[in-house]
């Protein structure tokens, strides 16, 4: 019957096609402006598999009247006249055609120093990290990366002298690196063609174009072009296709499409610098990826100043048959059509068993009792896994859960809240309420950014008891609400994204009027000071003004995209902050992101806090969608948690197929991962019935300070630096003094406490835990074999499993050690320590 | 090496012995705790107190009239702990609330431990058999062990209200307080749920950390009271008394407990209409200021500022988040100047009152706000302060500005009073570091007197013990030296805060002075002295002095 169903579900997949099912140009629809426009045309291929591949190198090209345009043979389109060109281009027996308007070729091209002269410099790497766009830059030349900052550039190339990353004071003499009268000996062209020695060696030769360009520019008298906002400026890079899939040896040319401010279009296809993550998944040569061994990566495409990305991927051999399963909902759409692209197949849908485990583990942290194990893999119900997800979300431990999770993001501790209990207490129970009256996420996150007065999110403003300096706090919020690390550009312009030293300042300066009152250490309260009033200090603006450390210029509130918050003088300026960042679409895609993450055990942007243009989605799609649900039901955590437990990509198995074991980013099956350390000690000690007795000494051997209630779970101790833990210390629980971490990673100190330590030698056999009661009712080893399978791994025992276990007891002269130590063994087992 | 080693070993043997001298050296009484700690009016009952050194208790005392005790006997269940038993008569005349009581034994008298007494309400102790189903009641508990938690079964009606409050015996105690039901969950069908908690209504210094909860029941049927201590400690003297009344009882008010007998720094202190007349008196008589007249701020922005003449009092509610408000103060001569803000109803940390006087371009002459820098000098810190005294150089008009140090809070219970007055030179508060004395014959001890001078007071301050024990004497002694000069980065400290001066009172036993049979309280009082006319005498603290038997040397 089973195999029936599974055939059921199969389709049969054509053998990899060689012949298109259809071809197409693209762009379509494209509009080229002025003097010398281009525009790269590619013929893409679509197959009888879904996949569609590059035929540019294969096609030949027409167009309908040559007077109006040029097409090379690469499909390089060239203006010449005004009107509607139709352009024809034949692979393999099929032809295809578009049209692409030409206006204004009458139109001299502006000049423009960031695109004509930076874009050379982003194209030949000079602007690159690892060259003088790094953050020193190098010997003494500093462009900024991707000609982030135009008029920096121009200046140090104009004007001369050494960039300094502490100070804006110029280095040594201001010697120009061009020279308008004998332009041939400027530096700017001496360094990169190898005529004086370069630590970069030769980008161009004399004589090829870009050395022209620059040669005639300097002729020119080195112009800058329009200033400021008359400047038709980039706004965005887009890269078409985003995601690639390659056979092993195709290869696929990358079209990059700048969008100006005026909203025209522009081809940077030849402007744009392509760099790929992992070398050995593609090659890139220009922006073409060419296949090299199977797997996925990213490829990175800048210029002028901006980044985009694309997702390519190296597909395996054609599946004979590949499964087509049923999809709950919409995020097995998106992960179900990339796998499918990708020819990965999905595992089958998750055992009962499976499911149970994993689901009460993500949703609850707490391992099902095995009376409820029988009871689930008893029912028929068809519609048993989302009345329990329903019944998980709606239980309490989901809040005790769920509670700990934000104590963690949020950083609930006696050091990080002020050094005292009280405070870390507060800001704890404002975390609990939260979760428990399903307050909506955005309204969490504006409660704590624009927290004033003396309650509890105010108290995350006190690390140490003093208020933390304005960079960091900024940047922490940016990192927990948008996922994105802004820390590197605090000194410096971030050298590998688009963040600026200014954007960095300008957002930190929302945090730099904020004060504590109180000078006790015991009465804060947390207010912003005022900018027109002194409150007791003569030079009021140096404690609240914030100062650009390079320029040393006060530096105003202002959003990531420059817009100054200017203040009314008694104001909040994180209330008009903390209004922004939750509108933005960065903080719901930020949340939905780490909410996947803790759910199937890696972010469709993983670290889940660091997105980037070089560490994009793996799917970009099913993010933004995510995070529109997200939005849509007013950032209900539950809604989201829930949503994503009832598809079936959650619901897969964790057992790999022989075709998507090697797949670690694409969800086509459960990637087991290790518990957390309160989630694992409370699992050991629901397991063994005895629970953890936790102390608020700072070792073990002080016993007689605090000690929470009887029967407390590890996952509802508050502050972990008020209750010592050994077991909890070194399985990774953190200390929370910064964003915690947590990676997972196995370590020495883990298996020597699994062979010494208290947590698994102490409570294996004590009196009133589980096998102790099971030896005094008189179980047999069945019995007890199976009760422990049900309560650790929420399975029975295969039959070979008991065979075997029972033949071990029974070697053994010692029954109860025995017993214990097959406890242990189970307790040790990745089956246990790891949710799959 | 020898001799270091033989030195080291010496010492080391001498020091227990050293220590354990010590020890004995001082065998006072010392009382931690009283189970039960409510004490119900019109009722006689036995408690037991808790300490050290209580054997041969001969009587507690107390030093407010209506309870009384008789000693029943001494327990020692260890080396450190002494029990004793005594039978506890609440007459009805008693006061309801805070009493003390001390322990007296042949080595003198103890420290004082409180204990509440309380209306006539049922009292139970330990946990009941059957769920508490009669409101009021009281209950009488203890944490006896680190993580302990004591349940209390309940049984309401729907819609019901309680009002669950519990009063800590101990002073290291800090209880909290739960509703709880077993509601189950599907992981655990005995689960038992968190309905309610409350720690207290408020942490801040100056508030009682007692637990208060107040709930509506929703549903009929059992609950569960959980008493605890916030971090989870426990020995026999974290003794409470729970109190579970229907509907909702008169909340607590939220202002910081006062230690000493006169507080002009606190915002929470009633100036009334008297309060010029009552500070001008601690500054040896003379003129007495006129009264203050009061007057009403206006919302900033407001086309027409009232003005006002100091002494003058503002009274004010900040209605709204944001709003300021602001009052014209007319000076008709240069002056030195007191701010004094009181915050009646809502007080810090919910309401943080700043108050600037400002020239008419706006430049800050004062304010409320006291500004230094910490001790390396890296951060600013600031404090709202409820007295400031000031100089203005010349007469004008300025502009006296008050709001809430935050941008969001405001509402009905943000009252002020902010009082503008010419200074007026007087003793400020007096307090006494002793607590008790016990003194043996041909001995003497100190009693530490500290005053602040406020607003520049430059009299003689005399200082009298009065009603000392028979062969007991008091001299005046030199007074003691400031410990530490003030910090570098102190700020404009002497707007905010006294002169502080230290002074030692000697008691003295003779040889022959006579063991007392009980404490003498001894009055300590303090009388400024301006231009030879002596003032009213200013209560600073009433002391328990015993004379106690010598012990051999």
């Amino acid at each position: 019957m089973k195999g029936i169903l599974l055939i059921g579900f199969l389709v049969p997949l054509f053998a990899a096609s060689t012949v298109p099912r259809s071809i197409r140009i693209e762009p379509r629809d494209r509009v080229l402006h002025g003097e010398g426009a281009v525009q790269q045309l590619l013929v893409i291929g679509s197959y009888a598999d879904g996949s569609d591949r590059d035929l540019t190198s294969e096609a030949t090209w027409k167009l309908s009247d040559t007077d109006l345009a040029t097409i090379e043979a690469s499909g390089k389109l060239g203006a010449r006249k005004n009107g509607l060109v139709t352009v024809v281009a034949s692979v393999a027996g099929r032809t295809t055609r578009t049209s692409l308007r030409i206006e204004d070729v009458e139109a001299a091209r502006e000049f423009q120093f960031s695109r004509d002269i930076g874009g050379i410099f982003t194209r030949q790497g000079c602007n690159g990290s690892g060259c003088h766009g790094g953050v020193k830059g190098r010997g003494g030349f500093k462009l900024s990366p991707g000609v982030l900052n135009p008029k920096d550039d121009y200046e140090w190339i104009v004007k001369g002298g050494g960039y300094q990353v502490l100070t804006a004071e110029v280095k040594g003499a201001r010697v120009p690196r061009i020279d308008v009268k004998d332009p041939a000996k400027s530096l700017i062209l001496l360094k990169p063609t190898g005529a004086v020695a370069h630590g970069g060696g030769k980008r161009f030769a004399i004589g090829s174009p870009d050395y022209n360009t620059i040669l005639k520019w300097v002729a020119d008298g080195a112009p800058y072009g329009p200033e400021g906002g008359r400047e038709n400026k980039v706004v965005k890079l887009e890269v078409f296709p985003s995601i690639v899939t390659l056979e092993r040896d195709g290869q696929h040319r990358l079209l990059i499409t700048a969008r100006l401010a005026d909203g025209r279009t522009e081809d940077f296809s030849d402007q744009a610098l392509c760099s790929v993550n992992d070398k050995t998944v593609v090659s890139v040569s220009g922006c073409t990826v060419k296949a090299g061994r199977m797997g996925e990566t990213s490829v990175l495409v800048r210029a002028a100043g901006l980044a985009a990305s694309a997702t390519v991927g190296v597909i395996g051999p054609p599946l004979a048959a590949y499964p087509n399963p049923p999809e709950s909902n919409f995020i097995d759409k998106f992960v179900f059509e990339k796998l499918r692209r990708f020819r990965i197949p999905p595992s089958a849908l998750s055992s009962d068993e499976e499911f149970l485990r994993r689901v009460c583990l993500d949703l609850t942290g707490t391992l099902p009792p095995q009376e409820r194990v029988r009871e689930f893999l008893a029912s028929k119900d068809p519609t048993k896994r989302s009345r329990l997800i329903d019944v998980l979300i709606a239980s309490p431990e989901f809040v005790d859960y769920w509670t700990y999770r934000f104590d963690d993001l949020f950083r609930v501790g006696v050091f990080p809240n002020g050094i005292n209990i009280k405070w870390s207490q507060m800001y704890a129970d404002w975390i609990r309420d939260s979760i428990a009256s399903g307050k909506p996420y955005d309204q969490m996150a504006r409660e704590r950014i624009a927290a004033q007065g003396y309650d509890g999110p105010t108290r995350h403003y006190l690390p140490y008891d003093v208020i933390g300096p304005a960079g960091e706090t900024m940047a922490e919020e940016f990192r927990v609400f948008f996922g994105r690390r802004l820390d590197c550009a605090q000194c410096h312009n971030h050298p590998y994204e688009a963040w600026s030293q200014d954007q960095f300042w300008g957002l930190a300066a929302f945090f730099s009027r904020v004060f504590k009152m109180g000078d006790t250490g015991a009465e804060y309260v947390v207010f912003d000071h005022p900018t027109d009033e002194a409150m007791g200090n003569g030079d009021v603006n140096g404690s609240i003004k914030l100062y650009h450390p390079r320029t040393k210029v006060e530096v105003k509130p202002a959003l990531l995209d420059g817009t100054v918050v200017e203040s009314t003088g008694r104001d909040n300026p994180r209330k008009v902050l903390a209004d922004w960042m939750v509108s933005h679409p960065y903080f719901a895609e930020a949340a939905a992101n780490r909410i996947w993450s803790y759910m199937l055990g890696r972010g469709l942007v993983d670290p889940v806090d660091d997105f980037r243009s070089t560490n994009p989605p793996s799917h970009p799609e099913l993010l933004e969608r995510l995070a529109s649900e997200f939005r849509g039901h007013k950032y209900d955590l539950r809604y989201l948690i829930r949503t994503i437990a009832l598809s079936r990509t959650y619901q897969l198995s964790g057992r790999p197929l022989d075709a998507n074991r090697e797949d670690r980013t694409n969800y086509s099956h459960a990637s087991p991962h290790a518990l957390d350390a309160e989630v694992m000690l409370d699992a050991i000690s629901a397991v063994t019935g005895i629970p953890e007795v936790f102390t608020t000494g700072i070792s073990e051997a002080v016993k007689d300070s605090g000690q929470a209630p009887a029967g407390t779970r590890a996952i509802t101790v508050r502050q972990p630096d008020l209750y010592y833990s050994r077991f909890l210390d070194i399985y990774g629980r953190p200390n929370r003094l910064t964003l915690p971490e947590r990676n997972g990673k196995a370590n020495l100190n883990e298996a020597l406490h699994m062979l010494a330590g208290a947590a698994y030698q102490e409570k294996l056999g004590a009196a009133g835990g589980r096998l102790r009661k099971m030896l005094d009712q008189g179980r047999s080893d069945d019995q007890v074999i199976q009760e422990f399978y049900l309560a650790a791994y929420a399975r029975l025992p295969e039959h070979d499993e008991s065979e075997a276990i029972r033949k071990l007891i029974a070697s053994r002269g010692n029954h109860e050690e025995a017993l214990r130590d097959f406890v242990w063994a189970l307790l040790c087992s990745r089956e246990f320590s790891e949710n799959h | 090496m020898m001799i270091r080693t033989a030195m080291i070993a010496a010492i080391l043997a001498l020091a227990p012995g050293l220590c354990q001298g010590a020890a004995e050296a001082s065998p006072e009484p010392k009382i931690t705790s009283v189970y039960p700690c409510g004490a119900q009016i019109g009722r006689t009952y036995e408690a037991t107190v808790r300490g050290r050194n209580l054997k041969g208790a001969r009587s507690l005392w107390f030093p407010k009239p209506g309870v009384r005790a008789r000693v029943l006997n001494v327990a020692s269940p260890d080396a450190t702990t002494d029990l004793l038993r005594v039978e506890f008569t609440v007459d009805r005349a008693a006061a309801v609330g805070p009493h003390t009581f001390r322990v007296f034994t042949a080595d003198g008298v103890s420290n004082a431990v409180e204990f509440a007494v309380t209306t006539a309400v049922p009292i139970l102790e330990g946990t009941p058999d059957q769920p508490v189903a009669r409101f009021p009641i009281s209950i009488e508990g203890r944490i006896e062990k680190p993580g302990g938690v004591n349940t209390y079964p309940i049984a309401v009606a729907a819609g019901q209200t309680l009002t669950l409050e519990v009063h800590s015996g101990f002073r290291g105690f800090d209880p909290s307080i739960a509703i709880a039901e077993q509601s189950g969950s599907w992981f655990d069908p005995q689960r038992v749920n968190r309905v309610a908690f409350n720690d207290e209504p408020l942490y801040f210094p100056g508030l009682s950390t007692d637990a208060r909860l107040v709930h509506r029941f929703e549903r009929a049927g059992k609950y569960l009271v959980q008493v605890g201590s916030f971090s989870g400690q426990g020995n026999p003297d974290y003794v409470y008394e729970l109190r579970m009344t229907p509907g909702v009882t008169p909340p607590p008010v939220l202002h910081p407990h006062w230690q000493d007998l006169w507080e002009e720094r606190q915002f929470t202190r009633a100036m009334g209409s008297n309060w010029i007349a009552d500070i001008a008196n601690r500054g040896a008589g003379g003129t007495i200021p006129k009264a203050a007249e009061t007057f009403r701020a206006v919302k900033e922005g407001n086309s027409t500022v009232p003005v006002m003449t100091p002494p003058g009092v503002v009274e004010g509610r900040i209605e709204q988040p944001g709003e300021a408000h602001v009052i014209q103060v007319k000076v008709d001569k240069a002056q030195d100047l007191a701010l004094e803000i009181e915050t009646p109803e809502a007080t810090m940390p919910r309401f943080n009152p700043v108050v600037r006087l400002t020239e008419s371009n706006g430049n800050e002459i004062v304010t409320d706000v006291y500004t230094k820098l910490n001790n390396n000098g890296l951060y600013m810190m600031k404090m709202i302060q409820a007295k400031t005294v000031f100089s203005l150089a010349a007469p004008g008009v300025y502009t006296l500005q008050i709001r809430d140090i935050t941008t969001d809070r405001g509402g009905n219970g943000f009252a002020y009073r902010v009082l503008v007055r010419p200074q007026i030179p007087h003793i400020g508060k007096v307090t006494c570091a002793e607590d008790h004395l016990n003194l043996q014959p041909g001995a003497t001890k100190t009693l530490t007197v500290t005053l602040e001078r406020e607003e520049e007071f430059s009299g003689v301050v005399a200082l009298s013990a009065e009603n000392l024990p028979a062969g007991v004497t008091a001299l005046p002694a030199m007074e003691k030296p400031l410990d530490r000069p003030p910090l570098p980065n102190g700020g404009r400290l002497e707007r905010y805060t006294p002169k502080p001066q230290i002074s030692s009172l000697l008691l003295i036993a003779s040889p022959d002075a006579p063991v007392s049979g009980e404490p003498v309280v001894v009055r300590i009082t303090a009388r400024p002295v301006v231009n030879g006319h002596l003032g009213e005498p200013i209560p600073v603290a009433d002391v328990p002095v015993a004379v106690i038997a010598r012990r051999p040397s």
